[in-house]
């Protein structure tokens, strides 16, 4: 496997952020990306919560919150977006995806159920706390108090203010000079702080103060806005004190002339003002907090919301991820047993871990890899008998013999072309052994099998005869049984067209027997011949007239043992041993000088030639083609002679030209008559020795013209298709 | 699904995520924006008038307060507010438009505003110290109102430019709940920068 990393990809981490399904080699960059973002999280829950609590670090708890929340949204963003791909999978059936989704929900629950009570409880826990710190019987206690205090300074703002107002009365139509002394005198009498009077451009006419270090003060220009009427306020100061200040206008009493102010501090016992400003703080701290409730159970309620937000959407990206990276090897399995069935015998790709889904997906790698190589074998061997059987088919196609082969329930299963040649029909497959025999021709073969398979033996081998138009055939047949696939026996029947060798073997006996009788035969007759002719010699003058019986039967004698000869001739001719000189031979020029024998003779027979020009030569023996003429021509004009003349006389024909055998051209020889033609029970055997239909016939002539074309590598026929149903010889020589 | 998953198909899937994230993020902060926007600024300023002088500007204005309730409520209840006025100068640069580029010069006052229930009166104090007492929260307001003669040094030799003026309660300031509470609530207590004329100083 390649282990080299390839180069980080935001969108492959994404990727693997929303989904995990990032490659085997890619899983560094989003795994570091996961610890960082889970760290990240954890982070900004402890700021929040430190920033929360207040603090120099509390001025930053907005924008933590704000980004808690941005990562609270990005989370869900995730989350959504794993969760559609996953809803997409599950629907599309992926293998997987059911589990991944049982899990997922597993977690989600797991994760949500216990953080939403612990929510729940600290919400309800944080809003009664909250609220307990509230009650209407504190702040009426605090009013209260609050009204305590402001009553206990205003008693002496009102005090003061009666002092003021003496004061001021004392003063009214003093002139500037014995207002000082009205001013300290009375200041000291009432105990104030500080008395001042001023004219009404601001000008200080008198002042008499506790502390003469102190520069003497003027009101506040809020305060002399309300100049007319008397008024007293209570003001703090700077350093916490509260001071009651009164202003008075001192009437002036006569017309014309502006009023005087009279302007008087008076601070407040210490212990008052202490006891005052407590209760302010309070006053102020419980309104504060007030003011606080709400937003700040908002606070809370916002911080435990993101917290829990972030607890639960991080354990749902997490459980996403988890059930993803643990159904990928389920998912991969599934695809290859899906492969396996196709017929892909492909690795799946391992996973590093040794738990039980790595030992299963290396268990069936190693099955995978056992099931190539079970099919390469299978593949192999199937070819092999693929292989043996077409051997078996061309050899079978190739063989002379015919065969038959039978399944369990005696159909005919398997017929090669020999047996078709041989049979001379195209038996049609998977007819039972009944259903073939319809013909009469093939009744002995089927008689001979269906005894054979009714009483079964070990084998069977017979031989027999089918009766055919052109002859008998000869079938040498055996037979043997065999079990087929499903248990059940079948048979094999293989024969052989044995007609030619019967007929070469009979023709071979013939052949010695002929030898033989002719050289047995041929030995005395000489003798004889002699032996006559010395008699007729030797006796015949002496007897005179009495010697004609003499002169019988010496001459029957003689002509008896000529006759003889002819045929101890014949027989000999027929059994010589072949001795033939095959030499190229234009066979045309051959017939014409063959007729030009039997031309002018006056038998009534015409004789004529249809010879084909521009044959090529054939290899062959001039005296034997000669010696097929000759015979062939006298068996035709002994047949003519025989018969009476027809209307349009007597004819023999000889013709040649070139004919078509299928393989090869060959050279084609017929001599043909008008006369009776063949007798219908000899054609088959016309061309055996001593078949004739002649009286005084050796019924060799035809046999030695077929032999003869047999030795130039020929074939003979015989046929009644000559001139008007005459008989014919067609001989075909191969050409040179 | 064979081992190998990076396909065409796979490509769309993450695509489309892509999509479908960018826009969710997109919504939400079009969302949030848009009712950040809606809720309008509680304060503004106006009639600035600004004369410069040696090497400082003087400047003078009046400032619209729309949520005073808002204020005294929170006054009231015991809360101190800071309040603030800020001047800026602002030469024409390149990319002056991004905040902060081009501002050559800055000045920035803070007066606490503060009630004392025992007395019913609310105090303005500024820096230094000075306090300024009143009875009535609408003669607070009627201060807070005016801006007269403030002051915003300039660097020496500089140019043409502009005054820029805002105030604003310092929400900072305030505790973090009430922060929270500012920021869910809009009460956006402050004014948008209100800027003068092209000045040559």
């Amino acid at each position: 496997m390649d282990r080299q990393r390839a180069p980080f990809k935001l969108r492959n981490w994404l990727r693997a952020l929303s989904a995990g399904a990032a490659p085997e080699r890619q899983k560094v960059g989003p795994r570091w990306g996961a610890i960082l973002l889970l760290l990240a999280i954890l982070g900004f829950l402890a700021i929040n919560f430190f920033t929360s609590a207040g603090g120099p670090l509390s001025r930053y708890f907005v924008p933590m919150l704000v980004i808690s929340a941005g990562i609270v949204l990005f989370l869900l963003v995730l989350v959504l977006v794993s969760v559609v791909a996953l809803l997409v999978r599950l629907r599309r059936g992926e293998v997987g995806s059911q589990l991944a989704t049982r899990l997922v929900i597993i977690i989600t629950l797991l994760s949500f159920l216990p953080a939403a009570v612990v929510f729940g409880f600290s919400w309800q826990y944080l809003n009664r706390g909250v609220d307990s710190w509230f009650s209407s019987a504190v702040q009426s206690a605090l009013d209260q108090a609050l009204n305590v205090a402001k009553a206990g300074i205003d008693r002496y703002r009102n005090s003061t203010l009666l002092a003021a107002e003496s004061i001021a009365q004392a003063l009214v139509g003093e002139s500037d000079s014995n207002a000082i002394l009205t001013v300290i005198a009375l200041r000291d009498q009432y105990h104030l702080s500080s008395v001042t009077l001023f004219s009404s451009d601001n000008r200080i006419i008198a002042t008499s103060s506790n502390n003469l270090a102190l520069a003497p003060r003027l009101p506040r220009q809020e305060i002399l806005s309300d100049e007319g009427h008397p008024t007293a306020n209570i003001e703090p100061e700077a350093d916490g004190s509260l001071l009651v200040k009164a202003l008075i206008p001192v009437l002036s009493p006569h017309l014309g002339e502006s009023n005087r102010m009279l302007y008087v501090e008076q601070p407040i016992p210490e212990q008052l003002t202490k006891a005052a400003e407590a209760v302010q703080v309070a006053y102020t701290r419980y309104h504060q907090l007030m003011l606080m409730r709400e937003p700040m159970k908002t606070a809370f309620q916002l911080s435990l919301a993101v917290a829990l937000l972030l607890a639960v959407l991080s354990a749902v990206w997490m459980g996403l991820h988890l059930a993803r990276r643990l159904t990928a090897p389920i998912a991969r399995l599934a695809a290859g047993t899906q492969a396996v069935a196709r017929g892909e015998f492909i690795p799946l790709q391992t996973i590093a871990s040794q738990d039980e889904l790595g030992v299963l997906l290396h268990s069936f790698n190693n099955m995978t890899r056992q099931l190539a190589r079970a099919k390469q074998q299978a593949a192999a061997a199937q070819e092999q008998a693929e292989q043996r059987r077409l051997y078996l088919e061309t050899m079978l196609g190739q063989l002379s013999s015919g065969i038959l082969t039978f399944d369990g329930e005696h159909c005919l299963a398997e017929i090669n072309a020999a047996a078709v040649q041989i049979l001379q029909e195209d038996l049609p497959k998977g007819r039972a052994l009944q259903e073939l025999q319809d013909g009469a021709i093939l009744e002995p073969l089927w008689k001979l099998v269906t005894e054979w398979v009714e009483h079964p033996r070990t084998g069977m081998q017979k031989e027999l005869q089918l009766e055919r138009s052109d002859g008998p055939q000869t079938l040498i047949v055996h037979g043997a049984q065999f079990a087929d696939e499903a248990g059940s026996k079948g048979f094999v029947l293989v024969f052989d067209d044995i007609s030619t060798l019967v007929s070469a073997q009979r023709s071979a006996a013939w052949s010695e027997v002929a030898r033989r009788l002719a050289h047995e035969i041929k030995n005395p007759l000489t003798p004889i011949q002699l032996s006559a002719e010395r008699l007729r010699r030797k006796y015949l003058e002496r007897l005179g007239d009495e010697g004609e019986t003499l002169d019988r039967a010496t001459r029957t004698i003689i002509h008896q043992v000529d006759a003889l000869k002819v045929l101890v001739d014949a027989f000999s001719e027929y059994a010589r041993q072949p001795q033939i000189e095959l030499r190229p031979l234009e066979i045309n020029p051959l017939i014409l000088d063959v007729l030009d024998l039997y031309r002018g003779q006056e038998n009534g027979i015409e004789i004529r030639a249809e010879l084909a020009a521009d044959l090529p030569s054939i290899r062959a023996d001039v005296h034997r083609l000669r010696q097929i003429l000759n015979n062939l021509l006298r068996n035709a004009m002994d047949a003519l002679q025989g018969t009476e003349q027809g209307p349009a006389g007597k004819h023999i024909l000889i013709r040649t030209g070139l004919t078509d055998s299928g393989s090869a051209k060959m050279l084609e020889l017929s001599v043909m008559d008008d006369g009776p033609g063949f007798p219908a029970e000899l054609l088959a055997r016309v061309f055996e020795p001593y078949v004739t239909s002649k009286v005084k016939g050796s019924g060799l002539g035809l046999a030695i013209v077929r032999r003869i074309v047999e030795e130039h590598g020929g074939v003979i026929v015989a046929d009644n298709q000559g001139l008007n149903g005459g008989a014919r010889i067609v001989m075909d020589f191969p050409l040179g | 699904m064979t081992p190998v998953l990076v396909s065409a198909r796979a490509g769309g899937m993450m695509r489309k995520r892509g999509a479908v994230l960018l826009g969710l993020i997109l919504g939400l902060w079009c969302f949030v924006g848009s009712g950040w926007a809606l809720a309008g600024t509680a304060f503004h300023v106006e009639q600035l008038q600004v004369a410069p002088e040696m090497n400082r500007v003087k400047i003078n204005a009046q400032v619209q307060i729309t949520k005073e309730d808002l204020l005294q409520e929170i006054l009231d209840q015991g809360q101190t507010l800071i309040w603030v006025v800020k001047a800026e100068w602002r030469e024409p640069e390149p990319f002056s438009f991004i905040t902060g580029l081009g501002t050559h010069a800055q000045k920035e006052a803070r007066w606490q505003i503060h009630y004392y229930p025992l007395t019913n009166q609310y105090a303005l104090k500024n820096a230094s110290g000075t306090m300024r007492l009143f009875n009535h929260w609408q003669d607070v307001v009627s201060v807070l109102k005016q801006i007269h003669d403030f002051e915003l040094p300039l660097q020496q030799g500089a140019a043409r430019g502009q005054v820029a003026l805002r105030v604003y309660v310092d929400i900072q300031a305030l505790p973090v709940p009430l922060r929270l509470r500012a920021l869910l609530d809009h009460w956006k207590l402050e004014s948008p920068w209100t800027v003068s004329a092209l000045l040559s100083n």
